[in-house]
């Protein structure tokens, strides 16, 4: 490592400081003057090569002073703005309204006084309009960029939740959070980060409820950020991290809005970034990746049962080629005889060792879920079935895997499609790898090995300075009502111990059984 | 961080230093014995016998036999392994076939040492004597190509949860052995016009074939060892009443019985053991070829059932006591109850069993007599 920061240094000394481009331009003055046609040409000079910016000279009726109004074609609503903003201003005379007071058909009107807010208020869709003498600017609230409808989550489907998934418009997202969470002690602290995206981050918490180092860790760490942009939830979540060499996520990245209600009342917070349709959750815990929405959903013997499975599939996931890899080349012993011969059988035409045998059919999986993922859905599905059949049929056929070996790499798929974390599903794919090596290295033993030093880092890992591992690693057995099992509703009365939530309980008093108490 | 990673590495070092794993070894490599032979020829040489099988498509034969003459079951293991053409194994043995004329010489038992000491054998691999040559079940080819050892394993299971045929494991061969108030039982096969189970075959504990018990003696032994599994069936059990036919047994019934107790007290007096054998049996009776009124005469039926078994048990163990040997494992009970008086008397207990006095009883229960009268 301190060969590469060395390296690093001495590359840094040939590149020019990137602030020097900046310096050759003259910089914005901090404040407006009066004179239209002076701000008029301060903004000819500074949104050079933008065809898309459109000033519009004036005068207004109300108060009979000069004015212009600038926005962004495409970014604000051209509509709103004849409607509401042109035609009040230029047709509604007003002679008894002698004040600075101007009267729009709009809700939503600021004043602001200087430049660098006229700018933000420019790129976020805003109209800005200059009126003469005076020191201050209207802001008028007339967004009208591209916005995707609300529908489905692409990514966590499900069954009972609510069908709407977050969208690209962090505002939009927030209300969506907002109508689960119709409470006053819903706290939103915003912040912009990036020089150039200028990306508004949103930090939702319940003020009585989240711990506030938590929120403090948070909010230092996103303060602290100092990026070109946040392309979306993903690169935040990478920036802000508590290890970012370990292979397992240390936040929930999720579309569902009512999964973001929950975890917030639960005690975890939650980031909203605006353009990007997923929000950041924490502090995580490990546990916190296998459950589902849906599991709140239905009966709790069901959500009980499909929660075991996920955890069955999680070992399956990680551990089923390197006990295949192992069994076939260290321990032959512990097979059935009658699934041996059958093993032997398939296995006779194989000509590579267990190791590349398994390496090449997780690798082609790999390939075929990736390639399937970024073609259009159409043509994806038909990368399924060449993939599937043609080659896990002819490899078998053609004698270079053996029968066992493509079942045990379906098993393995399936098994990390049913993690409903996707980030978790894919940290599993992962770990799968380096266990296959020591598997055929050490056998058993490699793979107890591996198993060590999986749960030495997960007991090590913490997000948000909150342990990863809770519940199982600082044992807290009365949280384990909602790891495996998901006891009935009426007895999780407790939130988590890993989100540090200072009011503990969340619910008391339910009757245990029908009306009786 | 630091630290944490030099610690790791020297865990690797140290891992690569692990034996027992290092023999890497991918099952297509390996010649996999599944049933391993031991006889002696004509001019009393060794002869070891190996099957595995053969996983290749082109092969009609699902697993080939091969013969070497050798001294030890090692060396046989170096012969076999200039024949075939994997790494011969032995973790997967199925069953141990042991000619009977290694039985008749004592000792043959040490044979077996590399087996136990050897950690990759496996000892569920269960022992059956052979009546006849070994080369003709070795090479025993049936028609549907079954797997030979496959085959015999299954048939001593499943002859041994109907009571035909003792059960015994290397594991439970090597109890029997060094166990002094038991002398060892083992399965016995037999190739005449087909491969059939005989019974079971006694050694003394030196391992010399002493007798063979038939299947229905079998299941006696069985419900003495208290081993018995499930229902035991008795078939061609003739009645004291005259009602001969010619061509049909018309004076047999047949019956099962399950839920047997056996109870086996012992004592010592007059300087010699005493054991006293009670058997509670209830019975369902499954066939009866004569009229017979149950309903006026079932005490005088009962009574005869009682008779005839009292006298199969003392006759069976009249040939125990007679070849001083204890496949019952009655100096268990000698021990437990009579230590100082069997301790004098361990090394030879067989004949101490041949002087002790043995009574049976057996109680009978009929629980049902069908669903005809």
């Amino acid at each position: 490592m301190n060969f590469f920061r060395k390296y690093n240094r001495t590359k840094n000394l040939h590149r020019p400081p990137i602030s020097s481009q900046n310096q050759q331009k003259t910089p914005l003055p901090t404040f407006i003057s009066k004179s239209v046609s002076e701000n008029i040409s301060m903004v000819h000079t500074h949104f050079t090569l933008a065809p898309d910016l459109i000033v519009k000279k004036m005068v207004i009726q109300q108060t009979g002073s000069h004015a212009a109004l600038v926005y962004m074609s495409g970014l604000a609503n051209q509509m709103v703005i004849n409607d509401y903003v042109l035609t009040s201003l230029l047709f509604k005379e007003e002679t008894k309204n002698k004040s600075e007071d101007l009267k729009v058909l709009l809700g939503h009107q600021q004043e602001a006084t200087t430049w660098f807010e006229i700018e933000n208020a420019i790129f976020q869709g805003n109209s800005v309009l200059f009126v003469e003498n005076h020191t201050n600017v209207f802001i008028f609230n007339t967004p009208g960029y591209p916005q995707r409808q609300v529908g489905d989550s692409q990514l966590e489907p499900s069954l009972r939740g609510s069908h709407e998934g977050f969208v690209e418009t962090g505002s939009q997202n927030i209300a969506m959070i907002r109508r689960h969470l119709p409470n006053l002690d819903l706290k939103i602290k915003e912040a912009t980060v990036g020089k150039r995206g200028k990306t508004k981050i949103s930090i939702l918490y319940l003020a009585d409820v989240a711990n506030p180092e938590v929120l403090q860790v948070l909010e230092k760490r996103i303060q602290e950020l100092d990026v070109d942009m946040i392309l979306n939830t993903g690169v935040l979540g990478e920036l802000i991290e508590d290890n970012p060499y370990s292979p397992l996520p240390q936040f929930i990245i999720t579309e569902r809005p009512d999964f973001a209600a929950l975890q917030i009342s639960l005690g975890r917070i939650v980031t909203v970034v605006d353009d990007s349709p997923s929000v950041l959750i924490g502090p995580a815990s490990f546990t916190s990746f296998f459950q589902n929405i849906d599991d709140y959903g239905s009966r709790w013997m069901v959500a009980s049962f499909i929660r075991l499975l996920r955890y069955v599939a999680f070992f399956i996931a990680v551990f089923l080629p390197s006990i295949y890899i192992a069994v076939i080349s260290l321990h032959i012993e512990v097979i059935p005889l009658k699934l041996l011969l059958s093993i032997g059988e398939s296995r006779d035409r194989v000509p590579f060792p267990p190791l590349l045998e398994a390496f090449f059919m997780e690798i082609t999986l790999e390939v075929l879920r990736e390639s399937g993922l970024r073609l259009p859905a159409p043509i994806g599905q038909s990368i399924g079935i060449v993939g599937g059949i043609v080659i896990g049929q002819a490899a078998v056929e053609a004698g270079i895997v053996s029968n066992i070996m493509v079942i045990i790499v379906a098993l393995t798929a399936i098994a990390s499609f049913i993690i409903p974390n996707y980030d978790m599903g894919s940290a599993l794919r992962i770990i799968r790898f380096p266990m296959m090596v020591v598997a055929s290295i050490f056998g058993f033993v490699g793979i107890t090995i591996g198993f060590m030093i999986f749960i030495g880092h997960f007991i090590a890992l913490e997000s948000l300075g909150t342990p990863y591992g809770s519940p199982l690693a600082p044992i807290r057995f009365s949280e384990w009502k909602d790891v495996f099992i998901r006891f009935p509703q009426r007895t999780l009365v407790n939130r988590p111990f890993s989100t540090r939530a200072t009011q503990l309980r969340r619910a008391k008093n339910n009757p245990s059984k029908g009306d009786k108490h | 961080m630091k630290r944490l990673s030099h610690i790791f590495l020297v865990y690797l070092f140290l891992i690569t230093m692990l034996s027992g794993c290092a023999e890497q070894l991918p099952l297509e490599d390996m010649t996999m014995q599944l049933m391993l032979g031991i006889d002696l020829s004509k001019d009393n040489n060794l002869i070891f016998y190996e099957t595995n099988p053969v996983f290749s498509k082109t092969s009609k034969k699902s697993s080939e036999t091969i013969e070497v003459k050798a001294t030890s079951i090692r060396d046989a293991r170096n012969k076999f392994d200039t024949k075939v053409k994997g790494f011969v194994n032995g973790s997967k043995i199925q069953v141990i076939l042991i000619g009977k004329k290694v039985l008749e010489h004592p000792d043959w038992f040490s044979l077996f040492d590399t087996i136990y000491r050897n950690p990759k054998f496996s000892l569920n691999s269960r022992v059956i004597a052979v009546d006849g040559p070994l080369s003709s079940i070795m090479y025993y080819q049936s028609e549907d190509n079954v797997l030979l050892p496959l085959h015999l394993k299954t048939l001593i299971d499943t002859n041994n949860r109907r009571n035909s045929t003792v059960q015994t494991t290397l594991h439970e061969l090597h109890r029997q052995i060094y166990e002094k108030g038991i002398t060892p039982s083992i399965s016995e096969i037999k190739d005449g016009t087909q491969l059939r189970l005989t019974g079971t075959s006694l050694l003394n504990h030196k391992g010399k074939h002493v007798h063979s018990f038939n299947i229905s003696e079998t299941a006696l032994l069985l419900i003495l060892q208290k081993e018995e599994r499930g229902e035991v069936s008795f078939t061609h059990f003739s009645l004291p009443i005259n009602n001969k036919n010619e061509l049909f047994h018309q004076d047999d019934i047949s019956f099962s019985a399950s839920n047997i107790k056996t109870k086996i007290k012992s004592a010592y007096h007059q300087n010699k053991f005493h054991f006293d054998i009670k058997i509670n049996m209830p019975i369902y009776l499954g066939e009866r070829m004569f009229p017979y009124n149950m309903s006026k005469n079932e005490k005088n039926f009962k009574k005869m059932v009682e008779e005839k078994l009292t006298k199969q048990f003392e006759d069976l163990i009249k040939i125990i006591q007679a070849k001083k040997i204890d496949p019952i494992g009655l100096g268990l009970y000698a021990r437990a109850h009579h230590y100082a008086e069997y301790k004098k008397v361990e090394d030879e207990w067989g004949k101490a069993l041949a002087t002790s006095t043995i009574n049976v009883s057996v109680k009978v229960d009929l629980i049902s007599t069908g669903n005809v009268k």
